[in-house]
């Protein structure tokens, strides 16, 4: 591991004031989850930045606050995900995902915001000696890998790694919105939209200026929502998913009003599926048979599927539909 | 050689063998005051990382250090052609050469004052190679057009043949066969310490703190190595925090850190990182068999044929690790057996040893074959391995020195409820669940000289002194048990002192093949019936007696009449420190010893995910008399977890282009979780005293993980009704077979 200079920011202000100051050279570490392990295992190509300076956000204090409002719940990033999970009345599916999440000493130490910002577990992604486009190289050589070594993207693309993170799927499925601070002002955006052009950046997953962290995450009420979340993975824990499955139904017994559905593991990006709402809304909840409603909602891999990446992800989806259902018609 | 002691028989009233006494390094270990070898810090130590080939196949034709050696506290930066680089006895390579033959081989190494600032530099040497073509798949050396990787070709060593009896004759007889083939994945150790060693010199004296599974050996291939007398080499090896086989054999680190320590005149210490270990450290190879049975209606076994495929790696010296067949062999009863090995030269990792080299790779695919045949023949499983217990050798012609296969069928079968089970599939809530059995042989072979020391010192103390390493199979517990009871001492009077080659007596080679209570056991009550014998006839002088009135307990040597006596440590101090040594005894000629096991195993098959889960298994084992029962439930647990790994979940990655492993790392390499393992794996003792030696014991390090893994996948058919014949039984592959099934 290459030697840096760690310095610690008191806010997010403070942070993206630093970032600017040390300019790219600079990188912003929450808890060094998979940022150390980045550096350790020297995972970084032709375009990959090896920072010199990180700026420590573990001493801003803000970015750990939990609060409520009638608009909704303001997560910070830098909460632990162990903080989430004892975390009283925070939506139902954040708690299944985050005990999803590898083990208890990780949830421990790791964050929200790292979770959500963790890079590709693509095996050529982090190979460190092999240069993938993720890292400025020349296409990616996971496409023809044997089957086993497969990432997992069903899409075509630059980049064929799935997204690692099982809180960004849920977040997305809940309409959370990204409070971003940089050195010249606050933005926030819909979560989604952060993953925007994910395949094709050759830095991050998330469009993140170099001065900019992300600090907040808005949660609106959910109270009337049933919602689910599943993982499927080839181990119980310290695992990442070969899919994940968020799940979010609006209605009663009834009717369903509106859904939303998003899936992990499957695409550079947390993948929305788009038609949900167009598939689900005005169906009868005691009509729906989850298996086949999974099977209309994925997209048609462009690629053949393998390594069982199709099906788990149809599995995942159906069970968290199934889940979902049971909550909204008790 | 000496003649055995009168045998410790089914009879023998025994106090101290055969208790769960506790395992006499357990508080050394859980409060840390263990030392293993990657904790030695030495006074001005230096710290040294290899440089490792990025081609499968090729010569570093460019080695540039200038930009390391810039580096803060870079010492030294050598490369192919800064030798000599001393050869790694019994091979001639050179420990670096500029012959690269594997991804991870070694082609240099940096020397500084700190690891982490080594690392870095070592990614800062220019290297230029000259690629070759490679072959990374056995397919691929075996092309017609493939690059020969060897003058005698990509077929090393010939085509062994294994053949016992009349092969066509048994195939006329045969009224049903079924032929299928297997394959198994290379599967890595992952021990917790890594490979690694501390080297030192004083003058021209050499001393290394090194994890191995023998020191002496290791001594003697460095002594010859670098052309010193065994005296001028010292190995300390006291605690080693894993091995399984991969830590056996001298290898090019050791030579590295001996000769940097010498060229800089301070200590070196080397240690690979967790991702060396899996591109370097080596591993099980990966096998391909095509396996045919035949059968009478009436479920007599009359033939085993095979072809069997291993991937040996670039190495000649490694190739035999690469696959064998006679444990699969001996299993059951049969007329005529004949096992075709080929052993192919790849741009891999050499195999090296892994519990139960060749053998556990062998009975995952024969123990399935016996699977299908069962069920070909509309027999149960159990029912028709029952029926093939074989009371001789096949392979070496002599009657086993005890065998208790058929009592680990039946007790097993007992514990686990087999006939209590429907045979067919159970499903609900789209889970499948089915039980499976699987049986395994392992020859006990492997002897040679063995000697032992035990002395009664100045505090009364009984020091046993034994030339192995203990790799956590218990051998610091097992030895002061067995010389406790020759002594008729409590086993808490007796330090084993092992692990230093300069304060022991050369014992076995390696602690390897599941023969160290085997071979060295003996050796050790020998010694300590002698030491009995010195203890009472100086006290006889002391006291005036007659050695025959006097016994030997806690409280020293006592009259039997209880008129007087002498406590050790008084002993000690008239008559002086007593010793005694022995070798090991005589093996039996006339039967051949063998461990036997049957594995019960029920599995839950997730008809959606594909995902197995073992819920329990039944593990009966013969391994003769067990010496504490406490310690063999353990090497059963582990070595059950370790076969479950390789049948389910571990698999190496490799790259068919360019040789790089793509998961090496823990958390891409999938090892069993603790949410994996099943709720309940339960040892059964089903062994009695065998006739192999004068102990009654035979070893219980390699059989469970070898018995682990036909027993789940006979399990995962049963749950499914289909057959996965490439381990590992992953996801993916369960639900490609049900999808084939549903087809």
């Amino acid at each position: 591991m290459r030697a840096f200079e760690l310095i610690d920011a008191s806010s997010a202000q403070h942070a993206a004031q630093l970032l600017r100051q040390h300019g790219p050279a600079a990188q912003a570490i929450a808890r060094g989850g998979d940022l150390l392990g980045l550096l350790k295992e020297d995972v970084f190509g032709p375009s990959g930045r090896i920072p010199d300076v990180l700026v420590n956000l573990a001493g801003a204090g803000e970015l750990r606050r939990i609060t409520r409002s009638p608009q909704g719940l303001q997560l910070g990033a830098m909460c632990t995900l162990a903080q989430l999970q004892q975390m009283p009345g925070l939506p139902t599916m954040l708690h299944e995902a985050i005990a999803h999440i590898a083990s208890p000493q990780l949830r421990a130490w790791t964050t929200l915001g790292g979770n959500l910002l963790q890079r590709p577990r693509c095996l050529y992604f982090r190979h460190p000696d092999i240069a993938c486009f993720k890292k400025g190289g020349q296409g990616c050589p996971a496409v023809q890998g044997p089957a086993e070594a497969y990432p997992g993207s069903l899409f075509t693309g630059a980049c064929h790694a799935g997204h690692p993170s099982d809180l960004a799927p849920v977040l997305i499925a809940l309409q959370a919105r990204a409070l971003v601070v940089g050195a010249e002002g606050t933005r926030s955006i819909p979560l989604d939209e952060l993953y925007v052009g994910a395949a094709a950046n050759v830095v991050s997953e998330a469009r993140l200026a170099q001065d900019e962290v992300l600090a907040t995450l808005l949660l609106p009420a959910t109270a009337h929502l049933a919602q689910a979340f599943e993982k499927v993975a080839p181990r119980l824990a310290n695992e990442f998913a070969w899919t994940s499955a968020a799940v979010v139904l609006e209605g009663d017994e009834k009717i369903i009003t509106d859904a939303r559905v998003v899936l992990g593991g499957m695409a550079p990006a947390p993948w929305t599926a788009g038609q949900a709402a167009t598939v689900l809304a005005g169906m009868q909840p005691d009509a729906i048979e989850p298996w086949s409603v999974a099977q209309a909602l994925l997209p048609s891999p462009i690629r053949s599927p393998r390594e069982a990446r199709l099906p788990a992800a149809q599995l995942a989806l159906s069970r968290a539909l199934e889940s979902a259902l049971r909550r909204l018609c008790p | 050689m000496p003649e055995p002691l009168p045998a410790w028989g089914a009879a023998a009233d025994l106090q101290t063998v055969g208790q769960p006494v506790q395992r006499s390094s357990a508080r050394l270990k859980v409060t840390g005051q263990a030392e293993f070898p990657s904790d030695v810090s030495l006074p001005g130590m230096a710290h040294a990382v290899l440089l490792r080939s990025t081609i499968a196949r090729g010569r570093v034709i460019r080695f540039d250090p200038s930009r390391a050696l810039a580096l803060p506290g870079v010492l030294a930066v050598a490369g192919p052609l800064d030798g000599p680089w001393p050869p790694y006895p019994p091979r001639k390579r050179p420990s670096i050469d500029d012959e690269a033959r594997f991804v991870g081989e070694e082609i240099g190494v940096v020397v500084a004052e700190t690891e982490a600032q080594a690392r870095e530099a070592a990614r800062c040497v220019g290297i230029g190679y000259d690629t070759a073509p490679a072959c990374i798949t056995v397919e691929q050396a075996l092309a017609p057009d493939a690059p020969q990787l060897a003058e005698e070709g990509n077929i090393v060593r010939g085509i062994e043949v294994l053949a016992r009896g009349d092969l066509s004759a048994a195939e006329t007889a045969a009224e049903c066969v079924v032929e299928a083939s297997y394959s198994t994945e290379a599967q890595h150790h992952n021990p917790l310490e890594p490979h690694g060693c501390v080297a030192t010199w004083q003058g021209e004296q050499l001393t290394l703190w090194d994890g191995n599974q023998g020191g002496h050996m290791i001594r003697e291939w460095l002594a010859r190595a670098f052309g010193l007398g065994l005296d001028q080499v010292r190995v300390h090896s006291r605690f080693v925090g894993g091995a399984f086989g991969s830590k056996i054999i001298l290898r090019p680190y050791h030579l590295i850190a001996a000769a940097m320590s010498k060229r800089l005149a301070r200590p070196v210490r080397l240690f690979m990182d967790r991702r060396e270990e899996f591109i370097a450290s080596h591993q099980r190879a990966a096998t391909q068999r095509h396996i045919r049975l035949g059968a009478t209606r009436a479920g007599r076994l009359l033939f085993i044929d095979e072809e069997i495929t291993g991937q040996a790696g670039p190495c000649r010296f490694l190739a035999p690790n690469a696959a064998g067949a006679a444990n699969g062999l001996r299993l059951h009863r049969c007329d005529a057996v004949r096992a075709q090995i080929r052993r192919v030269l790849t741009n891999t990792q050499a195999p090296v040893p892994f519990r139960g080299p060749t053998t556990a790779e062998d009975i995952f695919c024969i123990e399935q074959a016996i699977d299908e045949l069962a069920h070909a023949l509309a027999f149960d499983p159990l029912a028709l391995r029952m029926q093939n217990i074989a009371q001789t050798d096949l392979l070496e012609e002599r009657p086993y020195a005890g065998k208790q296969l058929e009592r680990c069928y039946q007790m097993g079968a007992q514990a686990f409820g087999w006939q209590a089970r429907p045979p067919g599939a159970v499903q609900a809530h789209g889970k499948a669940y089915g039980i499976g059995v699987g049986a395994a042989a392992y020859d006990a072979t492997l002897y040679e000289a063995s000697k032992v020391e035990i002395a009664c010192v100045a505090d009364g103390r009984i020091q046993l002194r034994l030339g192995i390493s203990e790799i956590g199979c218990g051998a610091d517990t097992v030895f002061a048990q067995i010389a406790a009871e020759a002594l008729g001492l409590p086993p808490a009077l007796i330090d084993t002192h092992f692990g230093d080659t300069a304060s022991t007596p050369r014992s076995i080679d390696a602690t390897n093949h599941s023969r160290t209570s085997a071979v060295v056991g003996p050796s050790v009550r020998a010694a300590a019936q002698q030491l009995k014998q010195q203890l009472l006839q100086s006290a006889a002088q002391c006291l005036q007696a007659d050695a025959a009135d006097l016994q030997l307990n806690e409280q020293g040597v006592q009259c039997l009449d209880g008129s007087q006596g002498i406590s050790l440590p008084e002993l000690v101090q008239v008559q002086g420190e007593m010793a005694a040594s022995a070798d090991r005894e005589r093996p039996p000629s006339d039967v051949f010893a063998a461990m036997f096991a049957a594995h019960f195993v029920e599995v839950e098959v997730d008809l959606r995910s594909g995902r197995v889960q073992v819920l329990r298994a039944i593990c009966a084992h013969d391994s003769g008399r067990i010496l504490n029962p406490q310690l063999a439930r353990s090497q059963v647990q582990g070595g059950f977890l370790q076969g479950m790994g390789m049948a389910l979940q571990e698999q190496r990655v490799l790259d068919p282009r360019d040789g790089n492993m793509l998961n090496a790392a823990m958390w891409a390499y999938r090892t069993p979780g603790v949410l994996d393992a099943p709720a309940r794996i339960e040892f059964i003792d089903a062994g009695l005293p065998d006739g192999g030696n004068s102990l009654g014991v035979k070893g219980i390090g390699e059989p469970p993980l070898i018995a682990a893994g036909a027993a789940i996948a006979n399990a995962v058919f049963n749950a499914i009704g289909v057959r996965l014949r490439s381990y590992p039984i992953t996801p993916a592959k369960v639900l490609a077979a049900l999808a084939e099934q549903a087809a």
